[in-house]
């Protein structure tokens, strides 16, 4: 199952006024640049045109500044120091981006790891899972902050290009209503809302469609691009059944969130943008594929189906038994990799997700790694005395 | 309200005309029908093709032989004064853990041969070797009506209130588990003249003399692998005799023999081709990395996803991190000068010590010097997962009987 971004329920604290979701539409332009030397590399990866980077050059870019990452994190993190003295110790003289040492995704819920003071810690993302599972912490400051947001514009400029456009939600206004409790689908709802204005919240609270809310956005927004944002199972769920018929062929939807749900009704991912296209005309769709651990790892859908890291990203995939890296083709566990984690150790992580990587530099379409997701790995089932089935995650 | 009735039969059942038939069933200790059922049901468990596949339900069936129930007889009359006659409780409610299926039997043939009928709840969830013991059983009720008539094997879901009601109705209750469904259980109220038996979490632990195995010849080395082997992965590590520690006693040398020992254990690992889920495997590295944060690690083995050993400098944050759960083959080691400096570092949690290379004498001063300060057994290792009437300090067939004296004590 592909995982909803942020993963599970996600709870945003903020600290800051500045980082309060603020329903008036953000001027983007405004934002100060991050960083006062220009020249720095994570700057340049998210300036520059994103999947046009050849693996190759990707991973000198990365291998380097990852070592950089790694030794910051070593130096300001101690939990992260201790780690490293017994797993990797020799990290610095690594000559391959496989090389580099990871941190399993779990050590975000037993574990409050991050490399700033709390001072400096403006909002802790937080994330939990079903009842009885721990919670995710990751702790970000303004910087980590406001790079993720300029990450995240580059991403959507890709698909979404530089104006803002009239924003159909799928989901309800309620879902903002307190914003020190943002569950997972309000804070990727709420990332989102910087790609758009006008935004109109599609469904009301019993997830039933406004539908003259949709007929009036429709009417007025209807013949010119415009964003549709939901989460996949809302979005197939709740928002098709109630445009079914009317002409959504100027839409562009961007959705993310497991397929589980859909899978369990034989729906993938080709069925999907089929029915969608036939039932309303809508046919610019993509998917994208993130968490919370590794925020500012949007794997956007590329033109080809697969999901596509960023300039600044990478994906690796292991074997979960030898946790040796495996070729292109090989399913096994997805690894992330990213230069914008600055305020806590989340730069180079092992998810607990399967996928495969089908293409890396693809001739005719975008370059890196094109990376299929193939769902959760499942929970540890041991036999025992204990009642705890599933080890592993501390509660 | 509505039971699943898993023996005798197979259907649904209201919980309230189960407890009625179970009503007055008292036998005295050791009848002769029921030791002719747990004879009957040793043979079976012996020779059935299906469960000659599973060591732990050939070890069951070994167990519970008539060599063995006669010695059990011999040992309970011996033990029982003059002046007592012992009889049995009457009901005995058993909530044995959810995964171990063969752990079930003992608790319920113990509690069986004291003479009471029986109540046993499992999880709705079966393994193979769960539903390959409730078929044994159900054709063996066929031939042993009397038995059939006294007991029943139930499942349901979370309702509480069925846990009451044979709460209510019982004379002893039995709960095997963690230390959550233990006090869950214990929240339910039970019986007041009822006997409360609870095993919560424990923690278990292996010693081996270096020195000694040092000098044992090749094969003899890889048969202490292959008895560590028995210890660690029967129940995927998963049981509270399942050792997660691992001591080397000797002088300068336990590292040489923890270097020879653990790609000989591993080499078991891969013959016996034990296996764990990618969900397990990923849990392993997630435990070791925690273990990198929380305790003194010098150093972490990997064996693939077969075995991770994780090696001590120290106990330090130890006693926090012995309260994780972890199994399918990951154990921390740690090297001391002598069985006596484990002692410190015991807790009442602790249930096993499976050695290998001491003397009687050195573990009987083992066992004074720890004067119940934890570890309720020391067995050769190899040897932990053996069941044992006596079980984390009670005597199970005494708890399941009632003493009426005859006279007093003067």
């Amino acid at each position: 199952m592909i995982p909803d971004y942020p993963l599970g329920a996600c709870r945003v604290e903020t600290r800051h006024a500045g980082l309060k979701p603020d329903l008036q539409p953000i001027d983007l332009a405004s934002i100060a640049p991050m960083n006062e030397q220009s020249g720095s590399m994570l700057d340049d990866m998210i300036d520059s045109v994103q999947y046009s980077l050849p693996q190759s050059d990707k991973e000198r870019i990365l291998l380097e500044n990852l070592k950089m990452l790694t030794a910051r994190h070593t130096s300001r993190c101690p939990e992260y120091q201790r780690i490293i003295k017994v797993m990797a110790p020799g990290y610095a003289v690594a000559d391959r981006l496989e090389d580099l040492p990871y941190l399993p995704v779990a050590l975000f819920k037993s574990h409050y790891l991050k490399s700033v003071p709390d001072q400096r810690v403006h909002t802790i993302l937080t994330s939990s899972g079903t009842t009885g599972q721990a919670v995710s912490r990751i702790a970000v400051d303004t910087d980590t902050a406001r790079y993720q947001s300029k990450a995240l514009t580059a991403i959507m400029k890709t698909v979404l290009g530089k104006r803002r456009l009239p924003m159909l939600i799928a989901d309800n206004r309620e879902l903002l209503r307190d914003p020190t409790m943002l569950s997972a689908r309000g804070a990727g709802v709420l990332g989102m809302m910087l790609f758009g204005h006008q935004h109109t919240f599609a469904l009301h609270r019993n997830m039933s469609a406004d539908r003259e809310a949709l007929i009036a956005f429709l009417a007025r927004f209807g013949r010119e691009p415009f964003l549709v944002f939901g989460f996949t199972f809302m979005v197939w769920k709740y928002l098709l059944p109630a445009v079914r018929g009317l002409d959504l062929s100027n839409g562009i939807l961007i959705h993310s969130g497991g397929w589980k749900k859909l899978a369990d009704e034989s729906v993938t991912n080709d069925v999907f943008k089929a029915t969608w296209k036939k039932e309303t005309g809508l046919k610019h769709i993509r998917n994208f594929y993130g968490m919370v651990e590794q925020i500012g790892s949007v794997f956007l859908e590329g033109g080809d189906g697969l999901l596509y890291p960023p300039n600044f990203a990478d994906v690796i995939i292991r074997d979960p038994y030898t946790l040796k890296p495996l070729p292109p083709g090989k399913a096994g566990i997805i690894q992330l990799l990213s230069l914008l984690p600055h305020s806590y150790p989340g730069h180079n992580i092992l998810t607990e997700d399967m996928g495969v990587v089908e293409y890396k530099d693809r001739e005719d379409g975008w370059r890196g790694k094109g990376l299929r997701v193939l769902g959760r790995v499942a929970q540890a089932e041991l036999r025992g005395c204990g009642d705890v089935h599933a080890f592993g995650i501390p509660s | 309200m509505n039971v699943n009735l898993l023996l005798p039969g197979g259907n649904v059942q209201n919980i309230a005309r189960i407890l009625e038939a179970l009503e007055d069933a008292r036998r005295p200790p050791f009848a002769d029908e029921t030791k002719a059922f747990i004879a009957a049901l040793s043979s079976v468990l012996l020779k059935d093709a299906g469960a000659k596949r599973f060591p732990e339900i050939q070890a069951l069936g070994f167990w519970i032989r008539p060599a063995m129930i006669e010695r059990l007889e011999r040992d309970f009359r011996a033990a029982t004064p003059q002046r007592v006659v012992r009889a049995a409780r009457g009901l005995v409610f058993h909530l044995p853990p959810a995964n171990v299926d063969t752990l079930f039997v003992y608790s319920w043939l113990l509690s069986l041969l004291a003479g009471n009928s029986n109540i046993i709840r499992l999880s709705s969830r079966r393994s193979v070797q769960g539903g390959l013991l409730l078929g044994i059983l159900n054709r063996l009720f066929v031939d042993h009506p009397a038995i059939a008539g006294t007991n029943a094997i139930i499942s349901y879901g979370h309702e509480d209130a069925i846990t009451a009601a044979i709460s209510r109705n019982c004379d002893a209750r039995v709960v095997w588990g963690g230390d959550r469904t233990v006090a869950h259980i214990r929240a339910i109220t039970l019986a007041p003249h009822a006997a409360d038996l609870a095993f919560a979490d424990r923690f278990s632990i292996a010693a081996i003399n270096a020195t000694h195995f040092l000098s044992l010849d090749d094969a003899e080395r890889y048969a202490v692998a292959e008895a560590a082997f028995n210890d660690i992965y029967w129940f995927d590590q998963m049981a509270c005799a399942s050792p997660r520690l691992l001591v080397w006693i000797g002088e300068d040398n336990q590292a040489k023999a923890a270097d020879c020992f653990w790609p000989l254990l591993d080499r078991v690992v891969r013959h016996k081709g034990y296996e764990v889920e990618p969900g397990t495997a990923l849990s392993k590295t997630g435990l070791s990395y925690r273990a990198a944060i929380d305790l003194e690690v010098s150093g972490i083995r990997c064996f693939d996803g077969r075995l991770s050993v994780i090696t001590l400098d120290s106990f330090e944050g130890f006693d926090a991190f012995r309260t994780e759960t972890f199994g399918g083959g990951v154990i921390c080691e740690i090297g001391l000068s002598a069985l006596s400096a484990l002692v410190p570092h015991v807790s009442c949690r602790d249930q096993t010590l499976a050695q290998f290379g001491f003397t009687s004498d050195v573990l009987r001063d083992f066992a004074l010097t720890l004067n119940g300060r934890g570890l309720d057994r020391i067995v050769p290792l190899g040897r932990s997962l053996d069941f044992d009437p006596v079980w984390d300090g009670d005597d199970l067939l005494f708890r399941f009987t009632r003493a009426v004296t005859l006279n007093p004590l003067v």
